[in-house]
């Protein structure tokens, strides 16, 4: 292992410099390694810990409202919250020792800034935990370490234990972060209304070596989707305006020619739309249309094209990139 | 008087070691904490909606009284899907480590000059590299944007929402008889700065700053389709992460480089990766502690 770790010098480990020998002062400053396995594996397991601690989080505040005589008993779910950026608000609205700087009012709720990391901080103690008696170890007996040795038992026991210290067990052992549970669910529903006697296979959690045909499958499927979200097909006349005067309806009519699409013969495509709406959109200046016969001429990027009769289309954006660059081959 | 003579060369010993290890602290500091940074960071860029929270209404505008520029902000937020592990992967994780690293060794013996495996290895790792830290660095610019630019604020006991659209930051808790809405993007104490009206305009235009992203599409026929957002972030991390990569290769490994694609990559893993249940990851981590006490103790 040691010699592998030694001769290969790929960067999967984190380095430390540190200082040499004090009896030898002329020896190379060494390092101190740590494999990057050490840092993943037990970091998986407390990612899995800070999202289970927001599962929690929004479990606790699902409000249930009992059955009544027509209805089932209906769990309405708390709405999601993204956490982007919520830290930030946190730091602003908070003082140092984590007191809110503002009375809250009870009439509006206000989106949450945080929530406990309950099991997030235990995990993470334990991963420190382990980490220093590695640490420990190593500098005692003088021999490298596999940190997992002592990191797994910090981690996976700080965890463990925390659940049953808090009498949270269940809920842990529930916990699944199984992918597209809730549609495979509604699946099974409908194969129930359909008939469809089809044997209720064992939940399969796709296994991360092996390629299924269900996974192939699901690719499909997915880049089906994808397709739809990502890909959308211009329906030709649209954003052509109906300021279409004569000199330029033909030109316009070959950019619509050359940079539209048709979705049902589409092979490969590549477009670049900018951030905000373009003065001109899907033109191309004077002097750049009339070169412009084949579709690959459009991919020169007219950024040389200030001197065109066009002048506003030399606007500093609309030079960078090319409104609405799209290219197109069969 | 053996005891306490036992527990004095026990002390003695144990003050020795410290003073043995005094000089070594600081990089144990600081491994530590390298070891914390991208665990915690990659933990909470993990974060999505949980199943016990609600499904996000399809395709509704939120209505305008949830401040403002919320919307786009939170607009292309997309459920990413984490690479799930099996039981079965605790089985294999091991095995295939062990696979790797034994193969591994034996390729070395069997060139006798790890240099061409070692460029190929470094190629792989080059291309992952400069993904990995783009990300990093670009998320690391949305959160200092975001510290500058929050949301939220408070000031004066109220807390304000900050509106981006309408340029102003609006009391709505707390104490907010006497309070009116500002007009400073800064947030908290830094509002009451005076700024002239350029400069104020020039700021609530460098809050928009990230959100102004450039759409990339490509698709290509039962392949690929796929959408990327860049923003003025993206470009910023994608430019560094090819300059340290281009560094890293060509000229110099120093070790703040090495820990900068160490901390992207498990930055990126982390986001990738979910043992889907404790008992999965509990028995993946098992099996990876018996691998590690086999190798101690049998090479």
């Amino acid at each position: 292992m040691v010699t592998v770790a030694k001769s290969l010098d790929v960067p999967i480990k984190l380095v430390f410099p540190r200082p040499g020998p004090v009896d030898d002062p002329t020896a190379k400053a060494s390092h101190a390694m740590l494999g990057l396995g050490d840092v993943v594996l037990p970091g998986i397991m407390i990612g899995l810990a800070l999202r289970f601690d927001l599962f929690l989080f929004y479990l606790r505040r699902q409000k249930r409202r009992p059955a009544t005589t027509d209805s089932e008993e209906v769990v309405e779910k708390p709405k999601y919250h993204s956490l982007a950026g919520r830290w930030s608000d946190h730091f602003w609205t908070h003082s140092l020792s984590g007191h809110q700087l503002f009375a809250s009012n009870d009439g509006r709720s206000e989106q949450p800034f945080t929530f406990p990391k309950t099991y997030f901080k235990a995990s993470l103690v334990g991963y420190v935990t382990g980490m220093l008696a590695t640490l420990g170890v190593m500098h005692i007996w003088g021999h490298a370490q596999p940190a997992l040795l002592y990191l797994v038992p910090g981690v996976l026991g700080s965890l463990w234990l925390t659940a049953i210290a808090r009498g949270e067990l269940s809920f842990m052992w529930d916990f699944s972060e199984a992918i597209e549970e809730e549609d495979e669910q509604k699946e099974k529903e409908k194969g129930k209304e359909d008939g469809d006697v089809k044997p209720k296979a064992a939940p399969e959690r796709s296994s991360f070596f092996s390629l299924s045909d269900k996974k192939a499958q699901d690719r499909e499927d997915r880049m089906k989707k994808a397709l739809g979200k990502h890909v959308h097909a211009d329906s030709d006349s649209e954003d052509e305006g109906e300021e279409a005067t004569d000199g330029t309806s033909e030109k316009r009519n070959k950019v619509k020619e050359v940079a539209g699409h048709k979705s049902n013969r589409e092979v490969f495509s590549f477009s670049i739309e900018a951030p905000w709406k373009l003065k001109h959109p899907r033109t191309v200046s004077q002097k750049e249309s009339r070169r412009a016969q084949a579709a690959d001429e459009l991919e020169q990027s007219p950024s040389n094209e200030s001197t065109s009769s066009r002048p506003s289309t030399a606007r500093q954006e609309s030079a960078a990139e090319p409104p609405g660059k799209r290219v197109r081959t069969h | 008087m053996d005891e306490p003579s036992l527990w004095a060369r026990v002390l003695g010993r144990a003050a020795y070691e410290f003073t043995q290890m005094q000089p070594m602290l600081p990089t144990y500091a600081h491994l530590i904490v390298s070891a914390l940074f991208p665990i915690y960071a990659g933990a909470h860029a993990s974060l999505t909606r949980p199943t016990s929270a609600a499904k996000p209404a399809k395709k509704k505008r939120k209505s305008g009284d949830h401040g403002g520029d919320e919307s786009s902000d939170d607009e292309e937020e997309e459920e990413h899907k984490m690479e799930g592990l099996a039981p079965t992967d605790a089985i294999m994780m091991p095995l295939f480590a062990g696979m790797t690293l034994a193969g591994l060794y034996f390729l070395i013996r069997w060139l006798e000059d790890p240099a061409l495996l070692n460029k190929l290895l470094n190629g792989y790792f080059a291309l992952f590299g400069v993904f990995s830290v783009s990300r990093l660095i670009t998320d690391a610019l949305d959160i200092g944007h975001s510290l500058v630019f929050p949301h939220r604020y408070a000031l004066g006991g109220a807390l304000y929402h900050v509106n981006g659209k309408e340029k102003e930051a609006l009391p709505v808790a707390g104490n907010t008889k006497d309070k009116t809405a500002i007009t400073s993007p800064l947030p908290g104490f830094l509002a009451r700065i005076p700024l002239s009206n350029g400069l104020r305009n020039m700021l609530w235009a460098d809050r928009a700053m990230p959100g102004n992203k450039w759409t990339l599409r490509l698709y290509l026929h039962r392949l690929f389709a796929g959408k990327i957002l860049i923003g003025p972030h993206g470009f910023v991390g994608a430019t560094v992460a090819v300059l340290a990569v281009a560094y890293f290769n060509l000229v110099d490994k120093p070790w703040y480089l090495t820990n900068l694609m160490g901390f992207g990559f498990s930055y990126g893993a982390l986001q990738l990766m979910s043992p889907t249940t404790f008992a999965t990851g509990s028995l993946i981590l098992g099996a990876l502690f018996f691998y590690d006490i086999y190798f101690v103790f049998y090479t």
